[in-house]
């Protein structure tokens, strides 16, 4: 007989996700037969731009997530730009990469070490601290004097974050939510000394990614080789690109495709639209092209299972991320599964830090901006990528302020419900066939997950004082 | 007159970063009315005139990105909205050893936010050696950027207390 497993929430993650999954004996193994993941969290911040000045997306957007607003802020200067006619100075174009670079790097880092090691090391009285309990713990796990060695990397990893994040503020002026984004480049003139402190940083995390976690992700990859056959989801990829290397756009570190059904293609972005069929949102919500995008709570809806839409490329279910934008660069054709999810994204790091290098050199010392004017109407789409994949946005402005907001999230893409043809989102795909040893522990399907690097945005986080908080009033 | 607050660390040779002694750190999402009195705090300060060595920081909803912003303090004021059995518009005080142990509960990175943040500082060896909190309890947590009236009449008062803890000397 089967039963539903849940982890709920998924703990090691951004945001909240909770998955469920039917298992049942296939072949005498405990085996996942459905997944369902189920985002619980309204997105519905598109309607708070709506009224206001086209400029305040920039700074509103990268309030959504705490994570990647770096990302959004690239992805609606972009849409800006678009709708405003503003090309930036090659200083601002840089900049912004630079800024971008520092957090993928981070965000990678956090990943492999803080988030996904975790599933594959067992740090039972090492490690005990929050957010990294409650964890399962298994028999396959590496003990001993390997976990000891990774855990050593675990906290260094913790410092080079910390670096990271310093590199990413040289620019960024400030972290999170970055106010140099703008239309037209970014309002942080380049010195020769902060391109300096810059680069120093920047040598110290590609040397930690070169010699420390790449040899670390090798080595989970040999002690999991069965991993390269679990966890494949649709096959296919799907990538906006990122990190312009000319001031037009047309060239990119990593390029703008997709892989569809094995071949691969280009985006054309009105080959996109979103599904509701099973997500909390009006049927007027569905069935769009986010150009004409909807976002309608509907809470009660029967036979909805997710705040999260459905998004598809010509009715296709897609997988972004790391993966998908190493696939599509042609830097990384092995597979796709668990651990070529991981391999890609710490080459991915690689390949960013060792860019990043050179753009420093293309740098010069004065300003990053072109001014950009504001346009009565206009429509402009922002098309990048966050650490965790394809990242856009769709604006549309009339009479001077923002009409319409809409923002497609690299986790819509990968942890979406089924959609209207009942074709099941990118990580429940994945899930699917997962054999599980034990369903009290269901590890299995945790690296399934964790190597999606899923985000879902951020809500609401409150401080709670402990024991009775009426000791702690102050007023009135 | 010296600059008062934030130290431009980035034209500063690497290594040599300043960090002002005393951080003010508004915590919360703006979009989300209430839940960003933390930010809010943080905006109504600026240009006040404040004590040698304190720095304001507008945190956002960033959780362990915060570890370098806090790491090396000596002391560090969190303005926050807070969960706590008491009416709307009250306002807390409470240190690092108060707040709410979690095990079992974590949910993820972004709700455990700055608390986290201090115990991956002290893996570092590099956390503040004073944790306040001032919290407010919400009004109004829905999609909007503005604070309920209630929760916006507080801000003086909250003032009030971060400049208090502001005047009394630091730990050694």
């Amino acid at each position: 007989m089967s039963s539903v497993l849940g982890i709920a929430p998924v703990t090691r993650i951004e945001g909240h996700l909770d998955v469920f999954m039917t298992i049942d004996l296939v072949n005498g193994v405990q085996t996942v037969l459905d997944a369902r993941t189920k985002g619980q969290m309204f997105r519905g911040f598109e309607q708070i731009l709506q009224g206001h000045q086209p400029l305040d997306a920039v700074h509103l957007t990268q309030r959504i997530c705490g994570v990647c607003p770096i990302s959004h802020g690239m992805a609606s200067s972009l849409a800006l730009e678009q709708a405003l006619g503003g090309v930036p100075p090659s200083n601002g174009r840089i900049v912004r990469n630079l800024i971008l670079g520092a957090n993928f790097i981070q965000s990678h880092i956090l990943h492999f070490y803080h988030l996904a090691a975790l599933d594959y090391i067992d740090t039972t009285g090492i490690l005990d601290i929050a957010p990294w309990v409650p964890r399962y713990t298994t028999p396959d796990m590496v003990k001993g004097a390997a976990a000891s060695t990774f855990v050593q990397h675990y906290v260094q990893a913790l410092a080079m974050r910390r670096k990271a994040h310093q590199m990413g503020a040289i620019f960024g002026g400030k972290l999170p939510c970055s106010p140099v984004f703008i239309p037209g480049g970014a309002s942080q003139p380049v010195t020769s000394a902060k391109v300096t402190s810059f680069r120093t940083i920047l040598t110290e995390l590609r040397s930690f990614i070169n010699n420390i976690m790449l040899p670390d992700v090798q080595t989970v990859a040999t002690l999991y080789p069965q991993y390269y056959n679990i966890g494949r989801g649709p096959g296919n990829l799907l990538a906006y690109g990122v990190f312009d290397l000319d001031n037009s756009g047309t060239n990119k570190l990593l390029k703008r495709g997709r892989l569809t059904k094995g071949a691969l293609g280009v985006v054309d972005t009105t080959q996109i639209k979103e599904y509701v069929k099973y997500s909390w949102y009006t049927p007027a919500s569905g069935n769009l092209n986010p150009a004409n995008g909807v976002t309608q709570a509907s809470a009660d809806k029967v036979d909805a299972y997710s705040w999260i839409k459905a998004p598809r490329y010509q009715g296709a279910v897609h997988e972004v991320g790391p993966l998908a934008r190493m696939w599509v660069n042609g830097d990384y054709r092995k597979g796709i599964s668990v651990i070529d999810r991981l391999m890609a994204r710490a080459l991915e790091a690689r390949k960013v830090a060792d860019a990043m290098d050179g753009w420093l050199s293309q740098l010069s010392a004065g300003g990053s901006y072109t001014r950009t004017l504001v346009k009565a109407s206009g429509m402009g789409v922002g098309l990048t990528e966050a650490p965790r994949g394809a990242l856009g946005h769709w604006l549309q402005i009339s009479n001077s302020v923002i009409s319409r907001y809409q923002i497609v999230t690299p986790t819509e893409w990968n942890a979406s419900p089924m959609d209207d043809n009942k074709i099941h989102g990118a990580l429940e795909q994945a899930l699917k066939g997962v054999k599980i040893a034990d369903p009290a522990k269901p590890i299995e399907a945790l690296r399934v997950i964790h190597s999606f690097d899923p985000c879902l945005s951020c809500a609401v986080h409150m401080a709670t004082p402990d024991g009775d908080t009426r000791q702690f009033v102050v007023t009135p | 007159m010296t600059d008062k607050r934030a130290v431009d660390t980035a034209d500063a040779p690497h290594g040599m970063t300043m960090r002002a002694p005393t951080l003010v750190l508004g915590v919360g999402n703006i979009l989300l009315e209430d839940e960003g009195i933390g930010v809010r705090v943080i905006e109504a300060m600026q240009g006040m005139s404040l004590p040698e060595g304190v720095e304001l920081f507008d945190g956002a909803t960033a959780g362990a990105d915060l570890i370098d912003v806090i790491a090396d303090r000596h002391r560090v004021i969190v303005v926050d909205a807070v969960d706590a059995d008491v009416a709307p518009g009250t306002v807390l005080r409470f240190t690092g050893k108060d707040f709410a142990r979690r095990e079992g509960t974590v949910m993820s990175l972004h709700q455990v936010g700055f608390i986290d943040a201090v115990g991956m500082a002290t893996h570092l060896g590099a956390a503040p050696q004073e944790v306040v909190v001032i919290g407010v309890k919400p009004a109004k947590v829905g999609f909007g950027l503005d604070l309920s009236d209630r929760i916006h009449a507080v801000i003086p008062g909250v003032i009030r207390l971060v400049l208090a803890e502001l005047e009394k000397p630091l730990k050694r």
